[in-house]
C-alpha cells in the first residue's frame, strides 16, 4: 500500500467523522438555535474529526493497517491541526464574539477584529505562563517547538479529564443505584402543587387590586391635569389605603415564594420520576451498572491514593500484565503476540468510543444547561476547544494502557514529554475531583433528606 | 363584581414573554428583564361589549400566566394548564427554531377536547431584518399551521401596540374572543362512549393528533 492510497483512506474517514460532527451539532446540540456564523459550526466539526482521526491511527497501529511511513505523516497533520485549532482559531473566535456581544463597545468589523487579536495575544501570554511550574521544559528543546505546546494543552486537558472522571465516577453511581432513590408520595406532591396555586391566587388577587389602583390613579392625574409622578403620590397619601407601587412589591414577594415552590415541586417530580424508573427493567440494569462502577470508583481511588503515597510508577501495562498472570500463573497456553494484539485491540476501542460519547453527553448536559440565545455561540467554541485538550490528552495516557510495541508511536509523535509527570497530576487532580464530589453529594443528599422528613411530618 | 380570564402566554426560554407581559399590562418598556422560573403573573383590564347582546360594557380581569420556558422544568408545568380561557404562543422573529417549536407548546398545554382561542405573537421586530417582516404579511407558518392571526411587534417599542394599529385591533379580537370563551356557557353532561365529539377546528385537531 503506497503513500497514496493510504492518503485516500484517511481522507475518506475523515471526511465520515466530519460530516458525523456537522449531523450532531445541527440536529442535537444547537437544535433551538439558528446558525448565524459558519465559522462555529466548522470549527466544531473539524475539531471532532481530528478527535476521532486520533483514535482511528491508534487503531490502524494496533492492528498494523496502512504504511507506517504515512500512518506517521497522518499522525503529525493531526497533532499538528489540532494544535492550530486548539491554540489559534478556536481562542480567537471566542475572543471575537464575546466582544460582539458587548454591547457597549464600537460596532465596526475591524475595531472588533483588533480587540479580538488583542485578547487572543493576552490568551497566549496566559497560556504560556502555565507551563511554568510544571515540568514541561527540557535543556534540549527549544522555546517554540511542538512538545512546549503540546506539554501545555496537556495539562490542561489531563486536568479536565481528572475534574470530570472523579466528578463522574462519584455521580454516575449516586444517580444510578436505587439506594439513593428517595421514596415520594403523590400527596407530597399534590399538597405542593396546591400551596402553589394558592400563592399564585394570591399574586393574581394582588395585581388584580394593583392594575385597578394604577388606573384610579392615572385617570386622576388626567382629571386634575398633573402629570408629575410624585404629585399622583402625594395624591394618593391624601387618599387613604395603599398605592399601587406598595402592592405590587407585596405581590413581588409573594412571586418569590412561589418561585420556590415551583422548584421544590420540580425536585419532587423529578425524584418521581426516578423512583418510576428504577422499577423498569432498564432501571434494574443501570441499577447493576451502578454497583459495578462504585466498585471502580473505590479501586481507581485507592489506587491513585497508593501511587501518590509510594511514588509508583506503573512500568508495566494492564494487557500485558493480564497475559503474563494468564500463561505464568494459571497455565494457560497463549501466543502472547497474538493475543496481545487482539486484546490492546478491543481494550483501545471501547476506551475510545465510551470517552467520546461520555464527553459529547456531558459537554450536551453543559450545553443546554448553560447557554442561551446571547451564550449559544461562545458556549459551543469553548466546548469544542474542551473537546480538542481532553482528547489530545486522552491520547497522550492512553500510552499507557497500550504494549511496549504500540507505545512508541505516540512516543514518537508527541516528543518527548515527561509521561509520568502526566499519570502522576492525572492520580492528584481524580483524588481531589471525586473527594469533593463526594463531600458536595454527601451535604446535598442529607439536605435533601431532612427537607423531605420535614414535609412528611407537615402533612401527617 | 368583575370576571378574570386566564391567559397563557407560552414559548421558548428568551423569546421575550415577560417582555410582552408587561408591554401588555403596564404601557411601558420592560428595563432589566431577568430568567422567569416557574410561572409569572401579570394582570391587565380590558373594556368588553358584547356586540350581540348589546349590554354595557363590563370590565375584566386579564390574568397573564407567563411561564417559563426551560425544558428541564417540563415536567413540572402541567399545574398551570388547567381552566385556560386563553393562549398567547411568543416566538422570535430572529430565531426561526422558536417559530417551529410553537405546534409543541400548543400540544402540550392543551389538556382537553376544547382548544381556547389562540394568538401568535412575533417578537423582537426591531432587530429583525425588513425583508423579513415583508415577506409574511399574513402570518408566518405557525399561525398558519394553527389556523389563527398573528402579530409581528417589538417589545421595547411601546408604540407597536398603540391605539389604531392593526395590532392593536387584532390584540383586542383576541380578547374579546377569549371573554366569549369564558362567558360560553359549558355542556354539563360529558358526551356518551360513541357519540361523535364535534371539534371546533379541523386544523387544531391535527395539530393535536401529533403531526
Amino acid at each position: 500500500m503506497t503513500v497514496g492510497s493510504d492518503s485516500v483512506v484517511m481522507l475518506a474517514s475523515m471526511c465520515a467523522f466530519f460530516a458525523l460532527g456537522w449531523v450532531f451539532f445541527l440536529k442535537h446540540l444547537f437544535r433551538d438555535y439558528e446558525v448565524r456564523h459558519w465559522i462555529v459550526l466548522v470549527s466544531f466539526s473539524v475539531t471532532f474529526a481530528l478527535s476521532c482521526g486520533m483514535f482511528e491511527l491508534i487503531i490502524f497501529e494496533i492492528v498494523g493497517l496502512l504504511d507506517p511511513l504515512s500512518r506517521r505523516l497522518w499522525w503529525r497533520l493531526c497533532i499538528f491541526a489540532m494544535l492550530i485549532l486548539v491554540m489559534v482559531v478556536l481562542p480567537y473566535y471566542t475572543c471575537y464574539f464575546a466582544i460582539s456581544s458587548a454591547s457597549f463597545l464600537p460596532r465596526r468589523r475591524s475595531v472588533r477584529s483588533a480587540l479580538a487579536l488583542a485578547c487572543w495575544l493576552g490568551f497566549v501570554w496566559l497560556f504560556w505562563r502555565l507551563g511554568d511550574p510544571f515540568p514541561i521544559l527540557s535543556p534540549n528543546h527549544g522555546i517554540f517547538s511542538l512538545e512546549q505546546c503540546i506539554g501545555r494543552v496537556g495539562v490542561i486537558g489531563v486536568t479536565i479529564m481528572a475534574l470530570l472522571s472523579g466528578f463522574g465516577a462519584v455521580n454516575y453511581p449516586y444517580s444510578c443505584m436505587h439506594v439513593f432513590v428517595r421514596p415520594v408520595t403523590q400527596s407530597a406532591v399534590l399538597g405542593i402543587e396546591r400551596r402553589l396555586l394558592q400563592t399564585l391566587d394570591l399574586v393574581a388577587a394582588k395585581r388584580r387590586r394593583a392594575a385597578l389602583l394604577r388606573r384610579d390613579e392615572a385617570q386622576s392625574r388626567q382629571a386634575s391635569g398633573w402629570s408629575l409622578p410624585w404629585t399622583a403620590a402625594a395624591a394618593a397619601a391624601r387618599r387613604s389605603g395603599p398605592t399601587a407601587a406598595s402592592v405590587e412589591s407585596e405581590a413581588a414577594n409573594h412571586e418569590e415564594l412561589g418561585r420556590q415552590l415551583f422548584l421544590e415541586l420540580h425536585e419532587l417530580k423529578t425524584a418521581q420520576e426516578r423512583a418510576a424508573h428504577s422499577r423498569t427493567l432498564q432501571g434494574r440494569y443501570f441499577n447493576l451498572l451502578g454497583w459495578v462502577f462504585c466498585a471502580y470508583c473505590l479501586w481507581k481511588l485507592c489506587s491513585c491514593t497508593i501511587n501518590i503515597v509510594f511514588n509508583r510508577v506503573g512500568k508495566v501495562d494492564p494487557v500485558t500484565r493480564a497475559l503474563h498472570i494468564c500463561v505464568q500463573l494459571l497455565g494457560f497456553r497463549l501466543d502472547v503476540q497474538f493475543w496481545s494484539q487482539q486484546v490492546s485491540f478491543w481494550l483501545v476501542g471501547i476506551m475510545a468510543v465510551t470517552s467520546i460519547r461520555g464527553l459529547l453527553l456531558t459537554l450536551t448536559k453543559f450545553f443546554f444547561a448553560l447557554a442561551s440565545t446571547h451564550s449559544s455561540n461562545i458556549m459551543v467554541l469553548l466546548l469544542a476547544q474542551v473537546m480538542g485538550m481532553y482528547f489530545l490528552s486522552s491520547v497522550l495516557l492512553m500510552r499507557m494502557n497500550m504494549p511496549a510495541e504500540y507505545r512508541h508511536i505516540i512516543t514518537q509523535v508527541l516528543g518527548d514529554l515527561q509521561f509520568h509527570f502526566y499519570h502522576r497530576w492525572f492520580d492528584v487532580i481524580f483524588l481531589l475531583s471525586a473527594s469533593s464530589s463526594i463531600a458536595f453529594i454527601w451535604v446535598a443528599h442529607k439536605q435533601t433528606v431532612g427537607k423531605s422528613e420535614h414535609e412528611s411530618l407537615l402533612l401527617r | 363584581d368583575t370576571l378574570r380570564v386566564k391567559i397563557l402566554v407560552l414559548g421558548d426560554s428568551g423569546v421575550g414573554k415577560s417582555s410582552l407581559v408587561h408591554l401588555l399590562t403596564n404601557h411601558s418598556e420592560l428595563t432589566n428583564p431577568a430568567w422567569t422560573v416557574g410561572c409569572s403573573l401579570q394582570v391587565g383590564l380590558h373594556e368588553y361589549r358584547s356586540e350581540l347582546t348589546g349590554q354595557a360594557e363590563r370590565l375584566f380581569f386579564l390574568e397573564f400566566w407567563d411561564i417559563g420556558g426551560y425544558p428541564m422544568h417540563k415536567n413540572s408545568r402541567g399545574v398551570f394548564y388547567h381552566g385556560v380561557h386563553g393562549i398567547l404562543l411568543v416566538h422570535d422573529l430572529t430565531n426561526r427554531k422558536t417559530e417551529l417549536n410553537l405546534s409543541r407548546w400548543l400540544h402540550e398545554s392543551c389538556l382537553g377536547a376544547d382548544t381556547p382561542p389562540v394568538l401568535v405573537i412575533g417578537a423582537k421586530s426591531d432587530l429583525c431584518k425588513a425583508d423579513t417582516l415583508a415577506k409574511r404579511p399574513n402570518g408566518g407558518e405557525a399561525a398558519a399551521r394553527i389556523g389563527c392571526p398573528e402579530i409581528l411587534l417589538s417589545c421595547v417599542d411601546t408604540r407597536s401596540l398603540s391605539a389604531g394599529t392593526t395590532n392593536a385591533v387584532k390584540l383586542d379580537r383576541f380578547y374579546d374572543q377569549v371573554i366569549e370563551y369564558r362567558l360560553r356557557p359549558r355542556a354539563s353532561t360529558p358526551p356518551r362512549v360513541g357519540q361523535a365529539i364535534s371539534r371546533p377546528n379541523r386544523q387544531q385537531s391535527k395539530l393535536l393528533h401529533g403531526e
